[in-house]
């Protein structure tokens, strides 16, 4: 009989959903669906507002990653406005973005992501979370608390508070560094580049234990899209936009991020209220892509600091050097390189005099009527899209979401990871577990995407093909 | 060790919900000796904080609630779930407890009664008044465990 097994809520991600796993008469994998079921439709609600206000409203679709929404927003109003921001005001929102990564990174590898990798797939999903690693793994769970903390530190320095700032505003930034936290965020800096060093040696090691798995954890080619620089380095606030297949080859390159319309589609399912972006020239659904970490690394030609560099380099070796590294599970070695290279970064950029110039904001009216701003979230290229009057005021509003654009990605990694591990005739936790943690690849943030967030135990239904429960547990 | 952490928490842009926010406010305004966080929400990070204090007050809006109301929280607290979105008072206690081997001597949450929750950034006439009483409940906590002088001129003034 056909089945359809249900994993509802998916845990330890940053949002609300549920994957359905559909057995054919033999018992075995037909599909996997990953769904999201939540909606908040910032889109809509943000008609009618000005376009000032923007940065402090959109900064508030997600508590992980607001100081993204916040750049996006704020670069599409210097857009509308047509104006170029001073030197000192662009190096702080580059310096807020980098601390936006490593908060936002730390957050995924150590509270969300480890707890699998340290405890086991297997091990008991009650001790499966970040708990259970402070019971096993308690320095590096300390670790890993104090290196998201040396992010939002950043963060809060810059912006006044942690979470959800209106620092960024069209034009600039509303505040000027202030100098007497320099050395107090620099006192970090040794402290926060161990733990990353320590991150990576421990995965290292967990590539090595889980050598059998990873194979299956979306292992795809895809094409890969991000923002490099001009020279083609790693970027994280402006640069333009490269498209690279899964064998390596750049298929497109020095894209307009501003024109993202002309070459990134989006369609509708109706059974997800997450959209599924495709590259056009390729079409729906042959125009899948990933953008993220993976992505990033994977695109660029070289990444601007040290250490981060190195690690670059070996990451490359592993994927074959002419190739793209297509396996999913390899973004979490791409965010840890990225973690690294945010805290070199940050330093360097506290070392920057131009960092603590006092002109930090340009002002001009409204010059144009649509703007779009565009930056490198955690978890992928972020675009604010506003058309607005004269006035100003808000008429239409796209928001083009890093963890939609791997919609696709990460349904067919979801299809791939079930049909090596689900036994239609069981539901084994640790296998159940594993559909999850391909998920949590891609750290992705419903939040953002849809728009909401929740808590999640897991709640996995058993239907047959007429949709009655056959089945049912809940942890 | 220091003496005292207040935190207030709460989404300040959804009326009542920032109800704790608003009262760490009135107390950090009142009692400039003692230390006051206000945050949006409770998270992993507040553990290495409240490790080092002796008495942390934790303030929240309440939807059950129909007084302010002031409750101990037996300490030890055992591990229980947690999430990066949403932690318990409890739960960050837990955490420090576990994290750094410390734990304050004292914990209380002190509930404030909320009934509205839309967008707006000023509280409801009825919640703000529960502020005012909360944060005399607080004054008395403070006067309790963190009563030097310089702590509760303020107080004694207002």
């Amino acid at each position: 009989m056909a089945r359809t097994i249900t994993i509802e809520p998916v845990t330890r991600i940053e949002g609300h959903a549920k994957i359905t796993i559909h057995l054919d008469d033999k018992g075995l994998v037909s599909d996997a669906r990953f769904h999201v079921n939540e909606f908040r439709g910032f889109e809509k609600f943000c008609e009618g507002r000005l376009m000032w206000e923007m940065p402090g409203i959109t900064s508030r679709i997600c508590g992980i990653c607001p100081a993204s929404h916040l750049i996006a927003s704020a670069k599409a109003g210097d857009e509308i406005l047509s104006i170029r921001i001073p030197e000192t005001a662009e190096k702080l929102r580059r310096l807020i973005t980098l601390a936006q990564w490593t908060q936002s990174h730390a957050l995924s590898f150590f509270h969300l992501s480890s707890p699998d990798f340290l405890l086991g797939f297997d091990s008991d999903p009650v001790k499966r979370n970040v708990f259970g690693l402070i019971g096993e793994h308690k320095e590096f769970a300390r670790r890993g608390i104090r290196l998201r903390k040396f992010g939002q530190e950043v963060i809060e320095v810059l912006g006044g508070r942690k979470i959800h700032t209106p620092w960024a505003v069209a034009g600039g930034v509303r505040e000027a560094f202030d100098v007497t936290k320099k050395e107090h965020l620099l006192a970090w800096i040794p402290e926060a580049r161990e733990t990353v060093l320590l991150a990576l040696e421990t995965l290292k090691k967990i590539h090595e234990r889980y050598k059998a798995d990873i194979p299956n954890f979306g292992n795809f080619r895809s094409l890969f899209v991000g923002l490099v620089s001009e020279d083609g380095g790693l970027e994280y606030y402006d640069g333009t936009l490269r498209v690279m297949d899964g064998g390596g080859n750049i298929v497109a390159d020095k894209l307009d991020p501003r024109l993202y319309q002309h070459f990134l589609g989006e369609q509708s399912e109706s059974w997800s209220y997450l959209k599924f972006p495709y590259y056009r020239p390729l079409g729906y659904p042959k125009g899948m892509y990933r953008v993220g970490p993976l992505a990033r690394v994977n695109i660029c030609d070289y990444i601007e600091t040290p250490l981060a560099e190195a690690e670059r380099k070996c990451f490359k070796a592993m994927a074959g050097d002419a190739d793209a590294m297509n396996n999913s599970f390899y973004y979490h070695y791409a965010r840890l390189i990225e973690l690294l290279f945010s805290v070199e970064k940050i330093e360097q950029l506290l070392h920057d005099p131009s960092l603590f110039g006092s002109h930090i904001r340009a002002k001009a009216m409204i010059n144009r009527d649509e703007g779009v701003g565009f930056c490198e979230a955690p978890r992928g290229t972020l675009f604010h899209h506003y058309w607005v009057n004269e006035n100003g005021v808000l008429q239409k509003v796209n928001m083009l979401i890093a963890t939609a654009q791997n919609n696709l990605a990460m349904n067919r990694t979801v299809r791939q990871i079930a049909m090596q591990y689900v036994d239609g005739q069981s539901m084994a936790e640790g296998m159940l577990n594993r559909v999850e943690a391909g998920i949590r690849c891609f750290d992705p943030c419903l939040s953002c995407s849809t728009h909401a967030l929740g808590q999640m135990p897991l709640h996995l239904q058993l239907f047959d093909v007429k949709g009655i429960l056959l089945d049912e547990c809940v942890r | 060790m220091n003496r005292m952490l207040i935190i207030g928490y709460g989404n300040s842009l959804r009326a009542d919900d920032g109800a704790g926010i608003a009262a760490v406010r009135r107390i950090a305004e009142r009692y400039p000796g003692v230390h006051c966080k206000m945050v949006h929400q409770l998270g992993p990070e507040l553990a290495e904080d409240i490790a080092d204090y002796k008495t942390v007050v934790f303030l929240d809006a309440s939807v059950e609630a129909k007084e302010v109301t002031v409750n101990r929280i037996p300490l030890p607290v055992s591990m229980g779930p947690m999430h990066t979105h949403i932690a318990t008072a409890p739960g960050v206690l837990a955490l420090a407890g576990r994290l750094y081997d410390a734990s304050p001597l004292h914990a209380y949450i002190v509930h404030i009664p909320a009934s509205s929750f839309e967008f707006g950034e000023s509280c409801t006439p009825e919640t703000i008044r529960h502020i005012e009483h909360s944060v005399e409940s607080v004054g008395r906590l403070i006067d309790q465990y963190a009563g030097s002088p310089s702590m509760t001129k303020h107080h004694r003034q207002g």
